[in-house]
């Protein structure tokens, strides 16, 4: 296979292009950090205007279920990393066990989710005009879930985008596609994970444990 | 011309280096979820967020390979981060500068008492710190 | 030096005529097409919002009805506005004259990632889709800024155009991404970033603005739907929300917004004023500089449309100090500006009409920037006309003057056409005493107290406003008559040539039409652009 057959025709040769594809895709995660960086916004005003709501709604959320998710997130970017190391050595079968791996994580953690938000449901913490948990009435606390439910809905949102672009990721390493030369699909899909697995980093601390 | 293979290997770490870096991710995951069970008042959110920063640091440098990739990429990055910062900057240095009245109260229906003026409980939201 | 009658050769081989079926042009991946695919869009949509400006203007021939009700006419100036920022001006010198000169200019074939170029285009059909529909079934009455608590609570249609605007963002998402990796690693061979041309270094600046500001953008029109559909409480008072947060989100976007729309036209004035004077740009550096200085800076100023909103003093304080910055390096333009065409070899084309134009108002819509951005003098000026007279001298005075610019001095590398001379010059001078005769009243109107949105006004107010929607009349007539004299160019035109202006702007280098992949030989540079003393006129492909 000659080594100029995965240039595309506008770039000059397979380095432009990959360089292309970095900068491109990084340049998308700078837009995806800006607009979880609303939220963020958000939340800082109503931390510090509603304080006490904040540490009150943070220690009824589930702090050990969180950790286990931010784990299993880690992990999966852990077996992302994997993934690129064997494609880019050609091993094929690896490759795609390791991508698999890591969309797994993606929905296992979202099945954990699921089971926080049922609790949270059941009990009527929830946001704004919806919120009815009378065990926990403080100032502040309907916005404390609004907050929490669109920041980990925007990022569960995310996670599922990440595992389905791991999963078709998955079906082409199978067909042998990638190697030392060719990998690069490989590299910008896990940078869009690696950025699910870090907007988690910052939401587990802030909603849950501070 | 460089021979494209050779960039596959130049500046990637080994699996084992990348097994450890996994590692610390998983220590430092226990130590914030530990040191949040403290009670240390404002400290808490600073160390949160100094642990956080260590973590996405990592990620970002090895997993994500900012450590060996060329400048326009960090660019990138380094913007988003300090965009994020003034629009944070901003939003909190108005609420935390205005004339405290201005600032909205929740509803008293759903959220608890409402304060009034000369009300024997008053919750003191002007001094509320992070 | 004129081209002379043997050179003006239509090619034979182009790239409108590579392909002719649907299907070439629906599917394509030559960033040309689809630059001429949003021509029509953009133009479509300037139609559309220059028509709701008009019906704006007749109902204010009065004081009171006069021949619409008052809602209508909300919807209306929601409508103007809504298409008019995001359906016109921020696609419109990007996505038609940076897809279309871009690649061109840095010796590439195309843009890095030419089928994410088409899905933008179909993802800003997509999104005026949407828009079309809400507008169909009534349209929201909000204003274009969709201020909290009234957008969330509105029984009007807000949340189909919500959406169709927050689609259309990731149009423009995707082309700042294009533009930004094609600018950073395509550039040919010798092409460092100090020998771009100038509108290649204003498109940049327009890029980092749309793919830092857009998403924030996107973010707070998902708040509102989100708070109009489910109540969550993030801007309502009632819940703890804070309705200065929205605003505070909104601008973070629309103020670095509108330097998405004025920097990609100043680039076009730099391209053009070197042309016109046929002299090199004077001050390159501090050109190119300067828009990377709009383009940051521009992010540090939001909060000067918020002076009276309810922001702390803190707040106000900074961000008036901080708006001052951005008038440096707009000045900083102006002057290099003038100092190129200062003994200068100056054409008086229709290009170079347009360069005047634009001068004329980026200087006053500009100084009255600097004006309202004084906290003391927006309290009296807040909401009033005197602000929509500024900010439209400098988005259809200058942002459009800085269109017409690109448009007529492409044209004929686009077409391979030249159009009527006179006629262009005729048409220039209309839009151009029109629009003042449209604004400068509305200054007036405005220090006199009257607001903006406002469907009655009283009664000593209506000289100015019938003397301003005379200038709208006259503002479209000046339209209607570059349609024609273009419309007929593009069949009856002379031939144009390779260079028709004797520019040396790189895309001169090629045919007029460019062939699909845009050179026949990739070029070499070898010095920078504009260069018009020491360069004869030469090809540049090596």
């Amino acid at each position: 296979m000659l080594p100029e057959s995965h240039v595309a025709e506008h770039f000059a040769n397979i380095q432009v292009q990959r360089q292309a594809a970095r900068l491109g895709m990084w340049t998308f995660l700078a837009t995806e950090i800006l607009l979880f960086g609303g939220l963020f916004a958000a939340y800082a005003e109503y931390r510090s205007l509603f304080h006490e709501a904040f540490l009150l709604g943070a220690r009824h959320l589930d702090a050990i279920m969180a950790a286990v998710e931010t784990v299993v997130l880690i992990t999966g970017s852990f077996a992302v990393v994997m993934a690129l190391h064997y494609a880019k050595s050609s091993r094929a079968g690896m490759a795609r066990l390791c991508l698999l791996a890591a969309a797994a994580t993606g929905f296992v953690f979202l099945a954990l989710h699921g089971v926080e938000y049922f609790h949270h449901f059941k009990e009527g913490a929830l946001p704004g005009k919806y919120y009815s948990f009378a065990e926990l009435r403080v100032t502040g606390i309907s916005l404390f879930f609004a907050l929490y439910f669109l920041m980990t809905g925007l990022h569960s949102l995310h996670v599922l985008v990440g595992a389905g672009v791991l999963v078709w990721l998955a079906r082409r390493a199978l067909s042998g596609q990638f190697s030392g030369q060719h990998y690069h699909p490989v590299e910008l899909g896990g940078l869009y994970w690696h950025l699910v697995d870090l907007i988690w980093i910052f939401l587990f601390p802030l909603l849950y444990l501070v | 011309m460089v021979d494209a293979s050779t960039e596959a290997e130049h500046g990637d770490l080994s699996p084992a280096r990348y097994a450890v870096i996994y590692v610390c991710l998983l220590i430092l995951t226990v130590a914030t979820y530990s040191l949040s069970r403290l009670s240390l008042g404002t400290w808490s959110l600073v160390i949160a967020l100094v642990i956080a920063i260590t973590k996405s640091s990592l990620v970002v440098l090895f997993f994500m390979q900012l450590w060996q990739h060329r400048g326009s990429v960090r660019l990138a990055l380094a913007t988003a981060l300090i965009w994020l910062l003034l629009l944070t900057f901003f939003v909190v240095a108005d609420v935390r500068t205005r004339f405290p009245l201005t600032n909205p109260t929740a509803n008293p229906v759903l959220d608890g008492p409402v304060w009034s003026p000369g009300s024997p409980e008053e919750p003191s939201r002007q001094t509320s710190t992070p | 030096m004129s081209p002379s009658a043997a050179e003006a050769i239509f090619p034979e081989h182009h790239y409108l005529n590579a392909g002719t079926t649907a299907r070439s042009w629906l599917l394509t991946t030559d960033h040309k097409r689809i630059g001429l695919m949003y021509m029509i869009a953009v133009l479509v949509s300037l139609l559309l919002g220059g028509i709701f400006a008009l019906l704006l203007r007749f109902e204010h021939l009065t004081p009171g009805p006069t021949y619409i009700d008052a809602i209508t006419y909300n919807r209306l100036f929601t409508l103007h506005g809504v298409i008019m920022v995001w359906f016109f001006l921020i696609p419109s010198i990007p996505s038609i004259f940076g897809n279309f000169f871009i690649p061109i200019m840095v010796g590439a074939k195309d843009v890095a990632f030419p089928r994410l170029n088409l899905a933008s285009f179909y993802i800003y059909m997509f999104g005026a889709a949407f828009t079309l529909w809400g507008m169909i079934h009534g349209g929201a009455d909000t204003g274009w800024t969709f201020y909290t608590p009234y957008s969330t609570t509105t029984t009007t249609v807000v949340i189909p155009i919500l959406l169709g605007i927050f689609i259309l963002g990731f149009s423009t998402i995707l082309t700042g991404i294009n533009f930004i990796v094609t600018i950073h690693t395509m550039r040919g061979p010798g092409l460092t970033w100090m020998r771009l041309p100038l509108f290649v270094w204003a498109i940049y600046g327009t890029s980092i603005i749309q793919v830092l500001a857009t998403p924030v953008l996107g973010l707070t029109l998902l708040l509102i739907a989100v708070e109009h559909a489910f109540g969550f409480g993030l801007f309502d008072p009632a819940r703890g929300g804070d309705p200065i947060l929205f605003q505070h989100l909104f601008w973070f976007y629309s103020h670095p917004a509108v330097y998405i729309m004025i920097l990609p036209a100043m680039g076009v004035i730099s391209e053009t004023v070197s042309a016109a004077a046929r002299k090199n740009i004077f001050g390159y550096r501090a050109v190119a500089y300067s828009s990377l200085g709009i383009a940051f800076v521009g992010f540090f100023t939001w909060g000067h449309h918020m002076f009276v909103a309810g922001q702390s003093v803190f707040d106000a304080g900074a961000f008036g100090v901080l708006s001052m910055f951005v008038g440096i390096f707009t000045s900083i333009k102006v002057f290099t500006w003038v100092g190129t065409l200062y003994r200068g070899a100056i054409r008086f084309t229709t290009p170079f009409a347009y360069i005047c134009g634009f001068l004329y108002f980026l200087v006053f819509g500009g100084m009255t920037g600097i004006a309202v951005a004084t906290v003391s003098l927006d309290v009296h000026w807040h909401d009033t006309y005197f602000v929509v007279a500024h900010f439209h001298f400098i988005m259809v005075g200058a942002a459009l003057m800085g269109f017409l610019a690109a448009l007529h001095y492409w044209f004929p590398k686009m077409f391979g056409r030249l159009y009527h001379e006179g006629w262009g010059l005729v048409a220039a001078t209309l839009i151009i005493l029109g629009f003042n005769a449209t604004f400068i009243p509305q200054f007036l109107l405005g220090n006199m107290g009257m607001p903006r949105r406002y469907y009655n006004y009283p009664e000593r107010f209506q000289t100015l406003h019938v003397a301003s929607t005379a200038g709208s009349t006259l503002l479209f007539f000046g339209f209607v008559i570059i349609f024609i004299y273009l419309a007929l160019a593009l069949k009856y035109g002379r031939v144009a040539g390779r260079n028709p202006w004797g520019s040396r702007g790189f895309e001169w280098d090629t045919p007029s039409p460019p062939p699909t992949h845009n050179f026949e030989q990739l070029p070499v540079f070898t010095h920078g652009p504009h260069e018009y003393q020491e360069v004869p006129e030469v090809s540049r492909v090596a």
